[in-house]
């Protein structure tokens, strides 16, 4: 079938109204940027929908799964456009037929969004479907379980015919909910976490302590493959990457060993928040989960929340591990995640760190030392490097790859 | 020179030998290291797993390990199975035909208290599927055969064996692939696990893989630090590895052309050697084209490669692998051939490269070499 169209649907973004333009904008940008290296389209969008002409010869099934993977994007159609004549439908109906076996049923499903059109539903369904038995050899009309479904849209414009409908990942356009601040660990979870949150709409930049020469550079070279993985779900992405080194020197000095784990991750949620704060960030997004390590108990989550004001997203709450690594997979972090390099959160763990710490223990602990400069110093000298998805470097990679395979 | 024995190797591809070369001068990391290097190869290896999992058109379940060749290979997926197995069953059924990498394993897991039986084969050397149906019971753990064989090219009816072994889920079906990848189509998921050997089609010796499924629950043979999924320890051999990969890819990018050319120059020599009286041709004639087993009776298979040698033909008798052992071949033997017809046989296995001036070559010195025995042979057997 010669496919001249992709039509787009959106999810919940039709239930906006006010701002919907807003919405259909962004996903129009998000949509085009993730068929950037793809050639031969040209996308036109409207308050319901979109309609991407394909030229000839592009590749359609390509395109499609990239806008099936669009935050925002509900269901992708490859369409045949057909002007509103009888007998240019009648070929098409039968033009879809062809693939059908010997002894398949089908059905036209027809929806008249243009009720102005000559002929209605009914007479439209006998048509073609009329046109479709005396074409095709042994097939046969099944209204309640078809085989095939032939669907045919009228709209003010053209009619629209086509057989399958993909589903879509659903959510809302990333860069129509705010920005948010990702603490990207290195594990499975917090890429998983930063997917989530962009599913709601939400832009993300990523933060990552490093601790050199405690940790390695292929940690933090892990830290940017994973964002990259993460820019390929949407646009590019910032990570910072915060110096912590002299940081957690000094938590190991005056902090009692049980409690420098809780002390840690405080430290770089200070670190953290004060970032958000440089960049514009409502709220920081981690990927904790209740009960899974011994900083994710709720005793220790409220020592270490006490820190900050700000609002902490966790989407990954709740989840099982085996849905987190589900996920992690889908999104293609999960190979990465599992490379064994420590960081930053492993080489300095206590033998026994406290699962229930008390919150005026470690602000005692804390009161020795004087942090805020050591702080300071380490968001001054934050790296942050843009991760583009079109990297030219994945390509290289694969390119001295292919000449020796 | 013209070269007939590519049964027992084939020359490898410039490519290949680039690809090897290369990964010898410029990567030669080892993938296990921590450093970017090291996990640069580490990347190359995986994408060269997928790549042969695409080439044998896998399905999910199977993992690739690499191998220093389908010996390792069968050894590793049959120990290996049946050590896992033996919980549920202790028999485990083979053909008399096998390569010896498998029929030796398989004697060795019999010595180690397994209740090794013999499917038989009918007179044209294919495992005879009756024979199979009735040894099979709820003892039996593995059941492995060939997929192409060796001496005679038969091809076994992998199909139906699968099929059959259906009906029996804790089966182990292992397939030694060595003589048939990308010259005889297969559906290699039917079977459970797949061996290769990258020497024979046009690749390096001393590399090959096993395709198998249930690798998490396999027993290693070789201990170690935990390489290839913990079954086959020991520094992972990048360089033959992707060097591998790229004699698959070859193979797959011109199976077509590939199989057309054995087609065409093995009958060709085929219908050549049936015209002489009192030369027998061994192989059926369903098997492929590009094995041929010839018979001089009377003549023994050594003085004809001898023979063939002065000019410059090199072929085999029976196998490489067991051309220099006394013993009657055993599947020969398991032919029902007679002792005369098995000790003249000798082996042509073709290339797809070799020219239509070096087959008139060999048709030359056939005829030379036939004159020369021809007194020896006897007709009447």
């Amino acid at each position: 079938m010669n496919y001249d169209h992709i039509l787009v649907r959106y999810g919940e973004l039709t239930l906006k109204t006010g701002n919907r333009n807003m919405f259909v904008n962004k996903l129009k940008a998000n949509l085009k940027s993730r068929l950037m290296p793809l050639q031969g389209y040209n996308v036109r969008a409207n308050r319901d929908r979109m309609y991407i002409d394909v030229h000839e010869g592009a590749d359609i099934e390509e395109m499609m799964s990239r806008i099936q993977t669009v935050f925002g994007v509900h269901s992708v159609s490859p369409v045949v456009r057909i002007e509103k004549e009888l007998d240019a439908m009648k070929e098409i109906a039968s033009k879809f037929a062809d693939d059908f076996k010997d002894g398949d049923t089908f059905k036209i499903e027809v929806k008249r969004a243009d009720k102005t059109f000559e002929l209605d539903t009914f007479q439209l369904q006998q048509e073609l479907g009329g046109h479709v038995l005396q074409n095709t050899e042994n097939v046969t009309v099944n209204v309640k379980q078809p085989d095939h479904r032939i669907k045919v849209e009228v709209r003010k414009d053209a009619i629209y015919m086509y057989n399958r409908v993909l589903e879509g990942v659903g959510g809302l356009p990333v860069g129509t909910g705010g920005k948010t601040l990702l603490m990207l660990s290195g594990g499975i979870d917090s890429p998983v976490a930063g997917m989530e949150v962009m599913k709601r709409g939400v832009t993300i930049e990523a933060i990552h302590f490093h601790s050199p020469p405690y940790t390695s550079e292929q940690a933090k070279q892990k830290v940017i493959d994973l964002t990259k993985q993460l820019a390929n779900l949407t646009n590019d992405i910032k990570l910072h990457i915060v110096p912590f080194t002299e940081l957690q020197k000094q938590i190991h000095k005056v902090v009692e060993e049980s409690y420098t784990m809780t002390s840690t991750r405080r430290m770089m949620l200070k670190v953290t928040e004060k970032l958000a704060h440089e960049i514009g960030a409502q709220a920081i997004v981690n990927g904790e989960n209740l009960g899974q390590v011994a900083s994710q108990t709720l005793g220790s989550m409220y020592a270490i929340n006490s820190v900050t004001s700000m609002p902490i997203l966790r989407p990954l709450l709740t989840f099982d591990k085996e849905d987190i690594v589900r996920k992690a997979k889908a999104i293609n972090t999960f190979d990465l995640s599992i490379q064994p390099f420590e960081d930053c959160c492993t080489i300095f763990t206590p033998k026994n760190p406290k699962t229930n710490p008390k919150l005026e223990k470690v602000e005692y602990f804390e009161s020795k030392f004087d942090f805020e400069d050591l702080i300071e110093e380490a968001v001054k000298n934050v790296e942050t490097i843009t991760i583009s998805k079109h990297d030219d470097m994945q390509q290289q990679k694969d390119e001295w790859m292919d000449e020796l395979l | 020179m013209i070269y007939l024995d590519n049964a027992a190797t084939t020359k490898p591809n410039e490519d290949v030998i680039q690809s090897y070369t290369q990964m010898n001068t410029q990567y030669y990391f080892n993938p296990n290291s921590p450093h970017t290097a090291g996990v640069k190869i580490a990347h190359l290896i995986d994408k060269a797993r997928e790549n042969i999992k695409q080439y044998l058109n896998l399905n999910d379940k199977f993992d690739i390990i690499f191998t220093s060749g389908a010996t390792e290979s069968n050894n590793i997926a049959l120990q290996g199975m049946a050590q896992m197995k033996k919980r549920f069953g202790k028999t485990i059924l083979t053909t008399k035909i096998e390569h010896p990498s498998v029929l030796e394993t398989m004697r060795a897991l019999e010595d180690q208290g397994f209740n090794l039986k013999y499917i038989n084969t009918t007179k044209d050397g294919k495992l005879d599927i009756e024979s199979l149906k009735k040894l099979l019971n709820d003892d039996v753990v593995l059941v492995t055969c060939m997929h192409v064989n060796n001496i005679m090219g038969q091809i076994q009816p992998i199909e139906e064996i699968s099929e059959i072994l259906q009906k029996y889920p804790k089966v182990h079906f292992h397939v030694d692939g060595v003589q048939g990848f990308g010259k005889v189509p297969l559906n290699i998921n039917l079977a459970d696990s797949y061996s290769l050997s990258a020497h024979k089609f046009h690749g390096l010796k001393g590399s090959g893989i096993l395709a198998i499924t249930q690798i998490k629950m396999i027993q290693p043979i070789i201990f170690g630090g935990g390489q290839e999924y913990g079954v086959r320890s020991g520094t992972v051999n990048a360089p033959v590895n992707i060097a591998l990969a790229k004699a698959m890819r070859q193979m797959n990018d011109r199976k077509d052309e590939n199989i057309k050319a054995l087609t065409q120059k093995g009958t060709e020599i085929r219908s050549f050697i049936e015209k002489y009286e009192g030369v027998r041709i061994n192989s059926p004639k369903d098997a492929v084209p590009y094995i041929l087993n010839v018979s001089f009776p009377g003549v023994k298979g050594e003085v004809l490669v001898n023979a063939f040698s002065k000019y410059e033909i090199y072929l085999s008798t029976t196998s490489a692998c067991s051309s220099k052992k006394s013993s009657h071949n055993e599947t020969l033997k398991a032919m029902g051939l007679s002792n005369m017809i098995i000790e003249g046989s000798i082996r042509l296995s073709i290339a797809p490269d070799l020219t239509n001036e070096q087959i008139e070559a060999f048709k030359d010195a056939f005829n030379k070499v036939y004159k020369e025995v021809k007194e020896l042979l006897k007709y009447e057997l």
